[in-house]
Parts: C-alpha cells; structure tokens; sequence
C-alpha cells in the first residue's frame, strides 16, 4: 500500500477531529490497522513521524498502530468470525459466500487530546 | 500523562472512527450512483507494469460493437498508451498522475467528461501499472480485473493477496509464451485459489487471440446484467 498518503490521511483526520474539539493538543492516536490492506506497519510509522511537522497540534502525539483482524459474516447462516489468512471462509459452516465486515480499514479510532480551560 | 491536568487544561477523550479512504470513497461512491443511474458498466483493469493491459485492449476494443465503450488510461508519464487505444477508435484519455503510482476515484471524476458519449455501455479503465497500491483505491467501478502474464512467476497471487481477493476476473495473459518458459500453470492456478476460492480465471493472448472469444464474452454478460439492473 501507499503508506506515505495513508499517513497524510490519518494526520489530517487526526488534525481536523482535534481542531473541531477545541483541543489545543493531541496526546495519542489510536490507530486500526486492518489486516486485509498489507499496510506495512513500520514504514506508516516512519511517515507518520516525518509528517507530522506540519501539523503544530499533532507534534508530542503517540500513535498507537494497532493491527485489525479481518471478520466476514457468512451470508449463509450469519454468524460473524475471524479470519486467519486468505481464502476467507464461514468459520463455523464453511461456507465461502461471506462479507468482510471488519479488517478492511485504516482508521483513526480514537484520541486523547488536551483542552485548555476557558 | 501531563503532571499539571486540572490546572488550567483538562485531558479528553475523543471518539472519532473516520478511516483513511473515506475522502477518496465519497467520491468513488458519487461516481458509482451517477453510472448506476445511467446502467453503464465500468471495469478496473490492474496488474504489474507490462503485463499486458494496454495490447489486450488493443485487439479487443473493436470487437466489443455495436456496445459503446469509453477507456481511461492511467500512467505515471506519457499518453503513449492513449495513442495505441485511440486508433481503435474509440473515446480515450490519458491520466497522467504525475508521480502517483495508482489512480484515485478524484482523477477518474475529473477526466469522465473527455471520454463520455451521450450513450456509453462500458466505460473501462486500464489502471497505473502497479499490483500494490491501486488495489485500495475504489474508483466508483462495479469490477476489477487483474491480469497476470506467463512471464511473471506463480507466486504472484500470494505475493500480492490483496489485488487477488479483491478482483472478480483474472486474466492470465501472454499464453502463447508459456511453452517457451518453465512457466507452472497448475501452480499458478492453485496459487488463485489460495487467495480467492472459487475464482474466475481466463486465459488469453493478445498476440495470437486465445481466448479472447471468452474475455468478450464475458464483458459482454456483465453489461447485460448491469443493463437488466437499469430500469
Ligand atoms: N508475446 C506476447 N507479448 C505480449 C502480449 N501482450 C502484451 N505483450 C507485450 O508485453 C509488453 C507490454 O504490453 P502492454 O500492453 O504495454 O502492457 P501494459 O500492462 O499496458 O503496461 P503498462 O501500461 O506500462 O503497465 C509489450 O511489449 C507487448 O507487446 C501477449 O499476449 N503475448
Ligand atoms: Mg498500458
Ligand atoms: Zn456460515
Ligand atoms: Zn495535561
Ligand atoms: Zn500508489
């Protein structure tokens, strides 16, 4: 994947969620990295921290990269599982007719963020 | 933590659950209404540079009449691409990106109205050469295609999961090479398989015509299921 623009998204979202809570600061960044996109986790990272310098509210801020599994839910007989690699399948009929509901995102999910008192 | 919260600042927590495609999918999912509206049907052509996109068009874009098809061609310099299409005569434009190794639903929207007839049935884009990036980049397209030459290895579907799970259709093009290879088919094939079960894979040649009937012909069935959609 395209970690260089992914990190550019995540740190205009992060910037924008920030700056419509009137947060002066943004202390961590929690960040759902889902399986199915191959995001490399490191080299995200790497942009993240290279880029961040144009954004004056994210520069202390820690971004906690944490990996997303893939979970389909069987069109068959709808139950939801988690997936362990490729060929994804109903993980309890079988069945191979599932939707990926989960895994499939690159999302900021959520922030702590510091305010100052008015 | 800050030493000093509660003194003149305060820590909060923020829900925000916005993921990083979201711009690039409000447009893809504009663009999918407005061909929804209108039935036409809109192919995403990806693979590795060279593996033959632009010389599988060439020798069936022609053939695809009486439908009315429209190409967008993507490539990170040059309209040479463009040039080879347009002398099959019909409605083509070159995105250049300029550097981007894949095109977005944005340049798509952007250059739609270089290449749209009054009436268009299929509107097919041949993507940047590239099997990483464009896989995550939805451009309002109903499908995608990859294509993989002979000349590439039997371990690219496992190399590259993410293209192969998502396309419908895999062409597995330049056969008339694979005699001269050490080129494993079955291992390819069960490569596929791996990744995406059950999934469709034709095999074609642009310069001797194999399989190319059946590249057609199913092109030709997805636009009268698109059409059958559009009332
Ligand atoms: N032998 C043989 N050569 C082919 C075939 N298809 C394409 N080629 C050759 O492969 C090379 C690349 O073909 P293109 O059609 O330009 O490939 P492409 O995927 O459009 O390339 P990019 O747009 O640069 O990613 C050319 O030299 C073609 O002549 C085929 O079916 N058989
Ligand atoms: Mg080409
Ligand atoms: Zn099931
Ligand atoms: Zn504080
Ligand atoms: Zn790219």
């Amino acid at each position: 994947m395209h970690e260089m623009a992914l990190a550019e998204e995540l740190l205009k979202i992060s910037d924008e969620a920030a700056a419509s809570a009137g947060a002066e600061e943004v202390l961590r960044v929690g960040v759902g990295v889902g399986w199915l996109l191959q995001v490399e986790r490191q080299s995200l990272a790497f942009y993240l921290e290279a880029l961040r310098r144009d954004y004056p509210r994210l520069e202390h801020a820690v971004f906690e990269l944490d990996e997303e599994a893939v979970r389909v839910r069987c069109r068959v007989c709808g139950e939801e599982t988690e997936q362990a690699g490729w060929g994804f399948a109903c993980g309890a009929c079988g069945d191979r007719d599932v939707e990926v509901v989960a895994g499939d995102r690159l999302e900021v999910r959520d922030m702590e963020v510091r305010t100052d008192d008015v | 933590m800050c030493e000093t919260q509660g003194e003149g600042h305060q820590h909060r927590h923020l829900e925000v659950h916005r993921h990083a495609m979201e711009a690039n999918d409000q447009v893809a999912a504009r663009l999918r209404r407005g061909f929804a509206a209108r039935g036409i049907l809109v192919l995403n052509l990806i693979s590795a540079p060279g593996s033959g996109k632009t010389a599988l068009l060439e020798r069936t874009l022609e053939q695809l009449r009486p439908l009315r098809v429209s190409v967008l061609v993507g490539d990170v310099e040059t309209e040479r691409d463009a040039e080879r299409l347009r002398r099959c005569g019909v409605p083509v434009a070159q995105i250049v990106t300029a550097g981007t190794c894949h095109l977005e639903a944005g340049m798509v929207e952007s250059h739609l109205a270089e290449v749209d007839q009054r009436e268009l049935d299929v509107l097919i884009v041949e993507n940047v050469g590239n099997l990483v990036c464009p896989s995550g980049f939805d451009l309002g397209e109903d499908l995608k295609v990859v294509l993989v030459s002979t000349t590439e290895g039997e371990d690219k579907p496992l190399k590259y999961p993410a293209i192969f799970h998502r396309a419908e259709l895999a062409l597995l093009t330049k056969a008339d090479l694979a005699p001269h290879l050490d080129f494993d088919r079955e291992e390819l094939l069960r490569n596929i398989q791996a990744v995406h079960p059950g999934m469709k894979v034709l095999e074609v040649s642009a310069k001797t015509g194999l399989g190319l009937d059946l590249w057609l012909d199913w092109i030709r069935a997805k636009v009268g299921e698109k059409q059958s959609l559009h009332v």
